[in-house]
């Protein structure tokens, strides 16, 4: 070649010199002209995998977001969750979420949670209102500002949105709006992601409400169970009054007969002797009958089944009324009362028969826990508007995991025939019905205490 | 001196009030049901009767309206097991002109027995 290249070659070494510069010109601009290829040629690709990178990102973060929306089965959590996460990923000023309500027409209004929108009371969106309301009439998505593909010229100024709707089972169920766009106006890349979004929404949403509806029917039949729980507790203890009753007053008759003549005689001993012994002993006589008495009384009382009559009394009082029922019992078996009365009254409304029906139950358990004897203490005090009495044994306590379990009805430790496991749960039914709180505090071997709070209401008028 | 009646079956009672009545001066017949007490009222005019509400068979009660019917106004005074105030009510409606509720006090039995009879109509008999 070299040999043909010479052969036209001029003979005029001017003529040469000037072609080599030229040909040296067209080499050099050759080089260029590579090197420029080559800077554009990198350049695009440093840019493409720019863009694959940041694709490859996005798409981990959407991931991530409609994961984490469609971890939760809480409505709010889930709107919350997904727009933030639009926010912050598509970098927008605002994220808006509506959903249609039952009636169709109107629209429950949601903004990202650290938007100041989000601080404003919840409000519903007429139909058709604001591009939400638009978007959820018609089905339609919906953008203003332009969409430019990625390879566009930089957007004008001006608010920006982009409005997607929400799809569940062919339904337009709402809408999600994003608010200006912090550079440039919404791409379609954006609406895609956005509408990716929206498509886990719309799943999240349904399941949200499905447990929702769910979690109602659950709280519906635990109050059904709960109620019918209470209703069945009522009835045995009507039925348990009832035969109280019943007992109490066939007792008061075979007692009274006999009891009003060892009373009498008595008397008449007293009056008749001149022996001092004896005078002593028909006193002692004549003391324990009239206490009897006061027993038999206050179980009349106690059983007779009044329909519950509140009314002003004293807590000192009604405990003394306890009392006079067993103190004699107790002390029998060996049991020490102590009486520990603020010296301030306590006065509460309610059911005298009830109260003490409580009380009983209360004093009943407490004699049960101490077999071999013990203390048993009765206090009261009042505070905070609130009168209290409490029950406290040395007895043998209740263990901690029988603590949540003592109010539940039929709950008992007893063996058959000695408890039926529904003192507690009636004693609680009676405060909870005066408004009043019933609290157990135990410590296994050392003792048990229950405290009742009632309201404090005015002192008897004077 | 007057003569009280008491109508009440049981034994002890029954020596209880003779014994505090007689103790008292007065005059005791005892019957123990209602037909006895028909038969001892209708055979001679007592000053007080004092009336067990609770009796084998017919109550104080019924026997209180027969001895009514038959016009008699001596004073009676109701003794009940237990302050029943339907009984009460009942006795008192029928003439009884007092109550007492057992076990009672030989202190509240004594005033008041005394006190129905100063009140009453002097008995025609004796
Ligand atoms: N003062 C107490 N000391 C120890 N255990 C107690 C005390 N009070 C209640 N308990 C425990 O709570 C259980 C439930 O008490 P609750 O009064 O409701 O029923 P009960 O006493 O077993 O039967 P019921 O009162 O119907 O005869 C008891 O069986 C007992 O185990
Ligand atoms: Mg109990």
């Amino acid at each position: 070649m070299a040999d043909a290249g010479l052969d036209h070659l001029p003979s005029d070494p001017a003529v040469l010199r000037s072609e080599v510069e030229r040909l040296r010109e067209a080499l050099r601009a050759t080089q260029l002209e590579k090197d420029r290829a080559v800077r554009m040629l990198r350049s695009t690709n440093t840019e493409l995998y720019g863009r694959v990178q940041g694709q490859t990102q996005q798409l981990a973060s959407l991931n991530h977001l409609i994961n984490t929306i469609t971890a939760s089965l809480d409505l709010r959590q889930v709107a919350n969750t997904a727009l933030s996460g639009l926010r912050s990923l598509l970098r927008v000023e605002t994220a808006l979420l509506a959903l249609r309500d039952d009636d169709g027409d109107t629209t429950l209004f949601m903004a990202n949670p650290d938007n100041y929108l989000a601080a404003l009371p919840q409000r519903k969106l007429k139909a058709g209102e604001g591009p939400l309301g638009q978007v959820i009439k018609t089905g339609q998505g919906l953008v203003v500002g332009g969409v430019r593909d990625s390879a566009g010229v930089e957007g004008s100024a001006g608010p920006s949105i982009l409005c997607v709707p929400i799809h569940s089972r062919e339904q337009t169920i709402g809408a999600v709006q994003l608010l200006n766009k912090w550079a440039g106006p919404f791409t379609d890349p954006d609406r895609a992601f956005v509408e990716t979004v929206a498509g886990s929404l719309a799943v999240a949403i349904e399941n949200a409400r499905m447990y929702t509806e769910v979690q109602a029917q659950l709280a519906a039949l635990e109050r059904a169970h709960a109620q019918l729980v209470e209703t069945q507790a009522q009835l045995v203890e009507s039925a348990k009054l009832a035969s109280i009753g019943q007992l109490a007053a066939g007792l008061a008759h075979e007692i009274n007969n006999p009891i009003g003549i060892i009373l009498g005689f008595a008397q008449l001993i007293g009056q008749r002797t001149e022996d001092e012994k004896l005078k002593r002993y028909a006193g002692t006589m004549e003391r324990e009958a009239i206490r009897v008495r006061g027993i038999v009384s206050d179980l009349l009382g106690f059983a007779r089944q009044a329909a519950a009559e509140p009314r002003r009394m004293d807590l000192r009082e009604v405990l003394e009324a306890a009392l006079r029922l067993v103190e004699y019992q107790l002390i029998k078996e060996n049991v020490q009362v102590v009486r520990a009365y603020a010296a301030e009254p306590g006065w509460v409304m309610a059911d005298q028969d009830q109260l003490l029906q409580v009380l009983m139950n209360l004093i009943q358990n407490a004699r049960q826990a101490m077999p071999q004897g013990g203390t048993l203490t009765l206090r009261t005090w009042t505070g905070g508007g609130t009168a209290y009495f409490a029950v406290t044994d040395t007895g043998t306590g209740i263990p901690p995991e029988d603590l949540g379990h003592v109010f539940d009805p039929f709950f008992t430790t007893k063996p058959v025939g000695q408890g039926t496991g529904l003192g507690l749960s009636v004693s609680y039914g009676i405060i909870k019905r005066c408004g009043g709180e019933i609290r157990v505090r135990s410590e296994p071997g050392a003792g048990t205490t229950f405290w009742v709070g009632l309201p404090l209401t005015e002192p008897e008028p004077q | 001196m007057s003569r009280v009646l008491v109508v009440e079956d049981e034994a002890g009672f029954q020596s209880l009030l003779s014994e505090v009545l007689g103790g008292a001066g007065h005059t005791v017949d005892s019957a123990e049901s209602v037909a006895e007490a028909l038969k001892l009222s209708q055979a001679r005019t007592y000053d007080l009767l004092l009336l067990d509400y609770r009796l084998p068979g017919d109550t104080g009660l019924d026997f209180l309206e027969s001895f009514r019917m038959g016009g008699q106004q001596t004073p009676v005074i109701i003794m009940t097991a237990y302050a029943d105030v339907p009984v009460v009510v009942d006795a008192m409606r029928l003439g009884a002109v007092d109550f007492l509720v057992k076990p009672f006090s030989l202190d509240a039995l004594l005033p008041l027995v005394e006190r129905c009879l100063r009140n009453a109509p002097a008995a025609s008999a004796e």
